[in-house]
């Protein structure tokens, strides 16, 4: 009998080893499936900010990294809205950092800007166009219009607008994430309902 | 705006993006690839770092151990016969130790062993007593 425990004691260590793998690779699993889930419309979010490939792409990849090395702790269920905070905070960074920026700018190369005012809004837009030459065309004259729609509005609203809308978090939730009150979230989400409205008119019906 | 209006509204907003999500090219959907392995990488260091005091549970009890003996056979300084001040080559260490009274280190024995004198020679010294005792 003493002889099976010391057996099973010998056992137990690479068991625990093994067992401890699992929950390991178990893990990543599920870190892997969740930013699966996300990373197309986190790309999405970042690059209607943006206006920018590469920044938002850079974006996504810090909101990833900070989840994944800092965050991975915490409960599989928080996960989204951990994720989305610092997502969305990622971006508000990046549009401060271009205030300054483009104050700079501003101040030195005025002339330069001019020159880039001058080129045609629907050559701006054009960034935002996500379509494949042989999608529908409804579909595709609805997307760029939505996306342009959306990517005009003020940065809070475009935030409350594609968490509540797209993402489905409701307003105390967005407000965690978006870190202001909830009346902020009413006032912003409201105001970009109706600037959608106004801009897409008959497309949305 | 009414509620109907808004909740149309709000679905081909919903559509939209789904649409511009899915319909991303190639290289981008790599690139995001590439930005997920990236996170999974920084995620499976972390924790392999966070497992490792379980892992290391062993060790750290046989650290305690092995320094529990250490400090059970290092001598009592108070113990010790009076020695002159500075011939003591090593840190008292008065509260973490076993009383144990009848092994007092001789402190002319440890001097021998930490001046660096042949080893042969040490090992040799009990055979050298022994020729001491028996020949004179």
């Amino acid at each position: 009998m003493v002889e099976t425990a010391v057996r099973m004691a010998g056992h137990h260590g690479p068991l625990q080893g093994n067992t401890q793998r699992e929950r390991h690779l178990a893990a990543t699993a599920r870190m892997d499936n969740f930013l699966r889930g996300v990373e197309r419309r986190a790309f999405v979010i970042a690059r209607l900010a943006t206006q920018d490939d590469e920044e938002a792409l850079d974006i996504v990849q810090d909101a990833m990294l900070k989840l994944a090395s800092k965050y991975s702790s915490h409960p599989e269920p928080e996960w989204g809205a951990l994720f989305h905070t610092i997502l969305h905070s990622r971006i508000n960074d990046w549009h401060r950092r271009q205030k300054v920026r483009n104050r700079w700018r501003v101040f030195f190369f005025a002339q330069d800007d001019e020159e880039n005012l001058s080129v045609r809004p629907e050559e701006q837009v054009a960034q935002t166009q996500f379509l494949e030459p042989e999608t529908g065309v409804l579909n595709a004259e609805l997307t760029e219009n939505l996306l342009e729609a959306i990517g005009g509005l003020p940065l809070r609203q475009q935030q409350a607008l594609l968490l509540r809308a797209w993402e489905g978090y409701d307003i105390a939730e967005t407000a965690r994430i978006m870190r202001c009150s909830e009346g902020s979230v009413k006032t912003h989400y409201s105001r970009a309902i109706h600037s959608l409205r106004e801009k897409l008119g008959d497309y949305s019906q | 705006m009414n509620k109907l209006a808004e909740q149309v509204l709000v679905e081909a907003v919903r559509r939209g993006l789904e649409y511009s999500a899915n319909t991303l090219d190639w290289p981008t959907r790599d690139r995001l690839k590439q930005v997920r392995l990236q996170a999974l990488e920084r995620h499976d260091h972390w924790s392999g770092f966070l497992h490792l005091p379980s892992l290391s549970g062993g060790f750290v009890a046989a650290a305690v151990v092995t320094l529990a003996i250490t400090l059970g056979v290092l001598p009592n300084t108070a113990d010790l016969p009076s020695v002159e001040k500075g011939s003591v080559a090593w840190v008292p260490v008065p509260s973490f130790r076993f009383d144990k009274p009848d092994t007092v280190v001789d402190v002319k024995t440890m001097e021998v062993l930490m001046s660096g004198e042949e080893m042969d020679f040490l090992e040799n010294l009990d055979m050298y007593e022994w020729l001491a005792a028996e020949y004179g």
